[in-house]
């Protein structure tokens, strides 16, 4: 008895404690042989941790599909392809657009399907046989130069997570990326110093090699659309369980841009989009001109042992659009709730206006919402009645009203003397002829 | 010279006391009042702005039309008019109704 109820309590204090990842926990883990899973346990097992149920499969392996009769049997997937394996690009490339993210990790002998994934994705690695080379800036005792550190990071602090604070040299050993500046999805989370190269390791440069200096990308992110996180990463080596037991900061910068893939950190979700005028709680479906309304929204943040918890930021917008913003107001946070508001005045121009909230920000889930809402024009009985500016002019015509009638009693009864003297002379003069 | 031109602008003013019945000196004063409070409402808009534009116009316009049918009414009531021969009766109940007529419209416009 007492032993069924202990192990009631330890199950349901398990199954509390245990963090969920957010869009499941089945994770695919790609590997060119399954024996390969040691080199990086300690990168897989920061995974399993948190509560991740690794499935580990071979990549060459023709029988492995990733959605079965339209269903997806997996939630993430990480790819550890650095032997020159094939692997099935329209499978992953589909995994992707379905809001599912991915953690590719190659090397120099990557293979042509690897670098189609990755133009699929907007990224473009160097030929197959190339490495990142640095004479400055590499590990003491590798002979090759192609061990290299960088301490080149993003300053996006969702990806970078706990990383941020402790931001040490990393270890680099692969092939490098170009990066194609004019793509908004993609973000270069790494970069290699200026002072590298990349090329065939034990042959003479005879021509500018792909990419050089700084243009080197060594680790980079796609968010897509769809809100799906893909890391590309040239070197499958960080990973491994050598390059983190050293000094270097790989091992929590792995984890931390792991961890940012998988959603735990920068997902995003709003709710309670709801708009009204200042002074009353009821709902219209129409505005007037010149009106003030109060617009609110709740927007949260997943985290992984909180769930669905507040968001904090200051820089929410919303707008009040009809072809282009007429009115675009901060809105206001409040960090117990997630409740971000604003007071806005609409504008004076009637039609039918949207309001929208639109929120890219880099690591961050795309937010996008809007609903369309007419602005109607003034009644005729609406108008303002008595402009205090116009007085002048109501005084003006009410003068000439009064100066008329005044003017007219004037005129009608005056005695005119003169004309009375007038014909009285000549009554007289004519009198006087006459006689 | 500025003694000349006091010379003749008495002359004027003069000829214009002696010539005029007493009924036109009323007119004329209810048509210098009509012309002063035009010029003020035009130097008003010039200072404050057109904001309410109706507005102006008719009170511009009440006090422009009152000065046109009082002139009317001028014309017809002077003893050396020759060619109009009107009754002063005729003559002011025709300014009458035009001026109601007037007020009407700008009392409407002017809202």
């Amino acid at each position: 008895m007492k032993l069924t109820f202990f192990c009631i309590f330890v199950i349901t204090l398990v199954t509390l404690s245990s963090a969920k990842p957010l869009l499941g926990p089945k994770t695919a883990v790609l590997l060119g042989s399954i024996d390969e899973k040691h080199q990086y346990s300690e990168f897989f097992d920061s995974f399993t941790k948190k509560g991740y149920d690794l499935h580990f499969l071979r990549a060459d392996d023709q029988d492995i599909t990733l959605k079965k009769f339209g269903e997806y049997l997996y939630d993430q997937a990480i790819l550890f392809v650095g032997k020159s394996e094939e692997i099935n690009v329209v499978d992953i490339l589909d995994f992707i657009d379905s809001g599912r993210s991915v953690i590719v990790a190659t090397s120099s002998d990557l293979s042509d399907s690897v670098r189609e994934l990755a133009i699929g994705c907007g990224i473009e690695f160097d030929e197959q046989g190339t490495s990142v080379i640095d004479h400055f800036n590499f590990k003491s005792g590798d002979k090759e130069h192609t061990t290299i550190t960088t301490s080149n990071f993003c300053d996006i602090p969702s990806v970078l997570g706990d990383f941020a604070q402790d931001k040490k040299d990393v270890l680099f050993k692969g092939i490098g990326m170009e990066f194609k500046k004019n793509s908004p999805l993609n973000y270069r989370i790494l970069v290699a110093p200026s002072t590298s190269y990349s090329y065939f390791v034990d042959e003479k440069i005879t021509e500018k090699p792909f990419v050089i200096g700084d243009e080197i990308t060594l680790v980079s992110a796609l968010q897509t659309r769809g809100n799906a996180r893909v890391i590309f990463s040239g070197s499958i080596e960080m990973f491994s369980n050598d390059f983190f037991n050293t000094n270097y900061g790989n091992s929590l910068f792995c984890k931390e841009i792991g961890s940012w893939a998988f959603n735990e950190r920068g997902f995003l979700r709003l709710r309670d989009f709801t708009h009204h005028k200042v002074d009353s709680q009821i709902k219209q479906d129409y505005y007037r001109i010149k009106d003030k309304v109060e617009f609110s929204v709740i927007i949260e943040e997943y985290d992984l042992e909180k769930g669905w918890a507040p968001y904090v930021a200051n820089d929410v917008q919303i707008e009040y659009v009809m072809l282009s913003p007429f009115v675009r107001a901060t809105l206001a946070n409040n960090p117990e709730t997630g409740k971000f508001s604003a007071n806005l005045s609409l504008p004076d121009k009637h039609g039918t206006f949207k309001f929208r909230l639109q929120y890219h920000k880099r690591g961050y889930k795309f937010l996008e919402k809007v609903e369309e809402i007419p602005l109607k024009p003034f009644w005729h009985n609406q108008y303002e009645r008595f402009i205090p500016v116009a007085y002048p002019y109501y005084l003006s015509a009410i003068l000439m009203l009064v100066g008329f009638f005044i003017f007219s009693i004037i005129f009608l009864y005056h005695k005119d003397d003169n004309v009375e003297k007038k014909n009285k002379k000549a009554t007289q003069k004519n009198n006087k002829k006459n006689n | 010279m500025t003694e000349n031109s006091f010379k003749v602008f008495k002359r004027i003013f003069d000829g214009y006391k002696n010539s005029a019945t007493q009924s036109l000196k009323i007119i004329d004063c209810f048509l210098l009042f009509q012309f002063l409070t035009g010029i003020f409402q035009f130097v008003y808009v010039f200072l404050v702005g057109k904001f309410p534009f109706n507005s102006f116009l008719a009170g511009f316009i009440s006090t422009v039309g009152s000065f046109v049918l009082t002139i009317n009414l001028r014309t017809l009531v002077d003893p050396e008019n020759k060619e109009t021969k009107v009754s002063i009766k005729r003559a002011f109940v025709d300014f009458l109704i035009c001026n109601v007529i007037l007020h009407l419209a700008v009392f409407n416009y002017i809202g």
